[in-house]
């Protein structure tokens, strides 16, 4: 898994690509603890992404939970799989979830 | 061969022995008779012969001597008829001579002789040199008076005088005949007849044969003729015709052969049949007598005794021929007349008689062989007509005797069919007529019994045909369509049940319990027949039962035990081994109720026995526990099961199959199918008993399992959480090759990790342990199951997260278990032998 991270102003962006498992995301949940203070909004830049389970599902909670609302969270660049993982688990009604191509609310 | 046929056949052979001995005597007789017929004839010809010839030469030589007297009598006669002729011419003469005057003026003119004609007349010569004086013819005309006899006994006697005449010692030649031969120089007193008569005088003497002067052969009688004073002055003289005169004696002979001739004073041939031809032949006269006979001296003797003896005929030779003769004297002149007879002409009549008697011996021959032949041309006949009344009475005997055979054999024959009331009508007094009567006895014997035994028969053929019905209710209780399980490409199985009676208590069964699970179970209970088979089904319905409960074997068995306890009067009970196959690992769980362990195949390796720990049997005491042990098959392996009918099938000698015969047969057909196997089994264990019978049900299931859960893979990895990408790529590798789709490989790679993860972070506590994880894909759905050793722990059992929740009332974590249910077909949980075991399904 990659990760590169893009801090302008309190708009944190983080970038993942490859596979989001229990091995891969304390990595991602280490770079998420250190960005956290000062940002307002994450963004995920999921275009890379091909795979998560539950211990990315869980970084991307805690996430939502360091932020205020719904928007403060966004997940863009979703690939069809992990957008169904995200409606099967309710993620989709708390954050912001955009496919590859678009911006779905 | 049939009675009858035997019977035909003595009799004839012994009736063709009898005929042909009878026919051989017979023939042999008719030959010795014929034989002495010939011998008999034989002796009767030659006796009759001798008789015949005896016969012929007394009455020829009788003949013979009859014939020679007639012939002595006619010469006689005739020899005095010439006699007397001369005699009286001479008395005439001297007559004349003793008174010539009286006669000299006669007018009798004799002729000369040499003018003399043919005719009967007198003529007259003087002898040569006699001086013709006055005197001379004096005389002459003196004498020419003796026409006057001559004439009248020339006339009457002519017949065989051939002439008168006389001649005087003057030389005068007067002679009174029909010859004129003329003899110049002829003188009187010198011929014999003359000088004879003149030598003797007194009386008529005979000159024999001799040829006259006209070359004839005669004999002359004479007689002087003397003047008054006693002087001889003449001779009267006739010359005898003999030929003539003797033509009738010498000719007259008696037969064909007969000859008779003359014998003279010197016993010379005077006379005889072919005197002329002799005469002619040796140019005058010869002694005859000594060329005809071969001993002329004895047969002059011998004739000599015959005329002056007893004048019988005797034999003699003449030319050549055998003669009978016989001869007698002629007084008058003292000559002998000899008359004979060939001998052969005297027996002829005998070969006439011998021919004849041949011919009629011949003909009675003939006659009597025909008769021969006509007579054993009857006997033949008769022969072959008593073969074929023989025959046809022996056919009849035959018939008489085999008929009631016969007729009881047909009687045999439907009684043997099964009809008791056709009765042999045979009444007959002898055996077979006893036989009969014994045999309709036997009958209404048979009947009653036959009778009788329907009944019984009826009430064994109910029962029989109940216990047929029990044994196909039986039959149809256990599975019996082979493979049972098409589907199931990882099993093949085969079973089979041999009763030993109608009816046994052995029982197989095997079912699915779920689709991951088959039941077998291999049970005997005790006992045999209908209790047993009844019994039997009330186990199997109950085991059947319990075990789609879903408990584990031992569990079953004793539930099922229980049950049957509570019911069990009879005291009955059954051994069972149950076992359930997990197919997609090959693990089978089974429990033992007392029954017979089971043999295990390895794959590569032997059948061998495989002993587990044993509960007691079902229905012996409530309350009983039993325990699960597992059997792991691995493909290519194999299960045995059996009763305990297989290796105690005891042969006629009471020995055993034995568990060692058992193992042997099924290391020899290991690597067949579980039916060739089955069959292998079923054919050693049967030739291994023989004609024992069969004591004991047999019963046998044998299962292999071919593949797990077709393309079964099991890998075992530490419970680590580092370890997540290594389970990860060992299950997507196993995905790929199963041509599962990117979305479901990512969805199970998900389920995967959350469960790994689960039992890596919990399981084991702070300890470490592995994680088992199999594979099995099948028909677009994949298999996974994760198991682990770590304490007992249902991840299922957790409640599921709301998602509905706001952020801030959710929990940051908690969704693994969660997406494991969403993204599975199927999730299962089970703890056995302290483990935990997780199944997880998903079909694409």
């Amino acid at each position: 898994m990659d990760i590169t991270t893009n801090k302008n102003g309190t708009a944190l962006t983080i970038c993942i690509s490859g596979r989001l498992d229990t091995q891969t995301a304390p990595a991602l949940e280490k770079t998420l603890d250190d960005n956290l203070p000062g940002a307002t909004s994450i963004t995920f830049d999921l275009a890379g992404l091909t795979y998560t389970s539950s211990a990315g599902l869980r970084v991307f909670m805690k996430a939502r939970k360091a932020m205020q609302g719904q928007d403060d969270v966004r997940l863009i660049h979703v690939c069809d799989d992990i957008i169904e993982i995200l409606e099967m688990t309710g993620f989709t009604e708390l954050m912001t979830v955009e496919k590859d191509d678009e911006t779905l609310k | 061969m049939k009675i009858g046929k035997k019977l035909i056949i003595s009799l004839l052979a012994l009736t063709l022995g009898t005929l042909l001995i009878v026919f051989a005597g017979f023939y042999a007789i008719i030959g010795d008779l014929r034989g002495d017929i010939q011998t008999q004839y034989e002796k009767i010809r030659t006796g009759a012969e001798q008789t015949i010839e005896e016969g012929l030469y007394a009455q020829d030589s009788d003949s013979l001597g009859v014939l020679a007297d007639m012939q002595i009598e006619v010469t006689d006669s005739r020899l005095g008829i010439v006699s007397d002729a001369v005699r009286q011419s001479a008395e005439y003469a001297e007559k004349l001579y003793a008174s010539p005057a009286d006669y000299l003026n006669s007018a009798y003119d004799p002729v000369h002789l040499s003018k003399a004609p043919d005719t009967l007349s007198a003529r007259y010569m003087f002898s040569a040199g006699v001086q013709e004086t006055d005197k001379l013819y004096e005389e002459l005309k003196l004498l020419s008076n003796m026409e006057e006899i001559f004439a009248p006994i020339m006339k009457y006697n002519s017949r065989f005088l051939d002439n008168l005449y006389v001649g005087t010692a003057s030389g005068i030649f007067y002679q009174y005949t029909d010859n004129n031969v003329f003899l110049e120089k002829y003188v009187v007193t010198q011929r014999h007849w003359y000088l004879n008569s003149t030598a003797s005088p007194d009386e008529v003497m005979w000159k024999e044969t001799e040829i006259d002067s006209y070359g004839r052969p005669c004999i002359t009688a004479s007689i002087a003729v003397k003047n008054p004073a006693g002087k001889v002055v003449a001779v009267v003289a006739a010359d005898v015709k003999f030929e003539q005169m003797m033509s009738n004696v010498i000719g007259s002979g008696l037969g064909e052969t007969g000859t008779t001739f003359l014998l003279g004073k010197t016993r010379d041939l005077l006379a005889y049949s072919d005197f002329m031809k002799d005469v002619e032949a040796h140019g005058g006269l010869y002694n005859a007598f000594e060329d005809h006979f071969a001993d002329p001296e004895t047969v002059r003797k011998q004739i000599e005794d015959c005329a002056f003896g007893d004048g019988e005929a005797f034999p003699a030779e003449l030319d050549g021929k055998e003669i009978y003769m016989t001869a007698r004297e002629i007084p008058s002149t003292g000559w002998l007349l000899c008359t004979a007879i060939n001998a052969e002409e005297v027996t002829e009549p005998i070969g006439a008689v011998t021919a004849q008697s041949d011919e009629l011996f011949d003909d009675a021959r003939k006659e009597m062989t025909a008769e021969f032949k006509t007579m054993i041309l009857k006997a033949a006949i008769a022969f072959v007509m008593i073969v074929l009344l023989v025959a046809v009475i022996a056919y009849f005997i035959s018939r008489t005797i085999s008929k009631p055979i016969v007729k009881l054999t047909d009687t045999v024959k439907s009684t043997g069919k099964g009809d008791f009331d056709k009765k042999s009508d045979i009444d007959t007094r002898d055996e077979i007529g006893d036989l009969a009567r014994g045999f309709n006895k036997m009958q209404d014997d048979l009947k009653l019994y036959t009778e009788n035994l329907k009944t019984v028969t009826a009430d064994k053929e109910r029962i029989s045909a109940e216990l047929n019905v029990a044994t196909q209710i039986q039959a149809d209780m256990l599975p019996r369509i082979f493979p049972p399980f098409p589907q199931k490409k990882e099993i093949d199985l085969y079973a089979s049940m041999t009763p030993a009676k109608e009816v046994g208590g052995d029982f197989y069964d095997f079912f699915l319990i779920d689709d991951d699970h088959l039941a077998l179970v291999m049970a005997d209970v005790s006992g045999k027949g209908v209790p047993a088979a009844l019994f039997m089904m009330v186990t199997k319905i109950l085991i059947n039962e319990r075990t789609l409960s879903g408990d584990t074997p031992a569990e079953i068995l004793s539930v099922v035990n229980d049950r049957i306890c509570a019911n069990n009067d009879a005291d009955m009970f059954v051994t069972v081994w149950l076992g359930i196959l997990e197919i997609s690992t090959g693990k089978i769980t089974a429990a033992n109720a007392g029954h017979d362990d089971p043999a295990v195949y390895r794959a590569g390796g032997e059948f061998a026995i495989v002993k587990n720990r044993h509960g007691p049997v079902i229905g012996a005491m409530e309350g009983m526990v039993y325990h699960d042990f597992t059997i792991d098959l691995q493909p290519g392996d194999k299960l045995f099961l059996y009763t305990d009918g297989v290796p105690e099938a005891t042969n006629a000698d009471e020995k055993m199959f034995t568990l060692d015969g058992m193992l042997n047969v099924l290391n020899e057909s290991r690597d067949l199918s579980p039916q060739e196997i089955l069959g292998a089994v079923w054919d050693r264990v049967n030739a291994f008993v023989g004609d024992a019978p069969q004591f004991d049900d047999l019963t046998m299931l044998c299962i292999e399992l071919k593949e797990l859960g077709s393309d079964m893979k099991t890998r075992v990895f530490p419970a680590e959480n580092d370890k997540l990408h290594e389970v990860s790529a060992f299950v997507g590798e196993y995905l790929e090759a199963h041509d599962c789709p990117m979305k479901t490989q990512m969805q199970i790679d998900l389920c995967l990790e959350e469960v790994f993860v689960n039992i890596a972070n919990y399981a084991y506590g702070d300890g470490k342990g592995d994680v088992e994880v199999r594979l099995s894909a099948k028909d677009n759905t994949v298999t996974l199951t994760l198991i682990d050793k770590g304490k007992a722990f249902d991840p299922l059992q957790r409640e599921d997260p709301d998602v509905s929740l706001s952020a801030e009332a959710r929990k940051i974590g908690g969704l693994g278990i969660f997406l494991v249910k969403k993204n599975m077909d199927k999730v299962d949980y089970r703890r056995e032998d302290d483990k935990n075991i997780i199944t997880m399904q998903k079909s694409w």
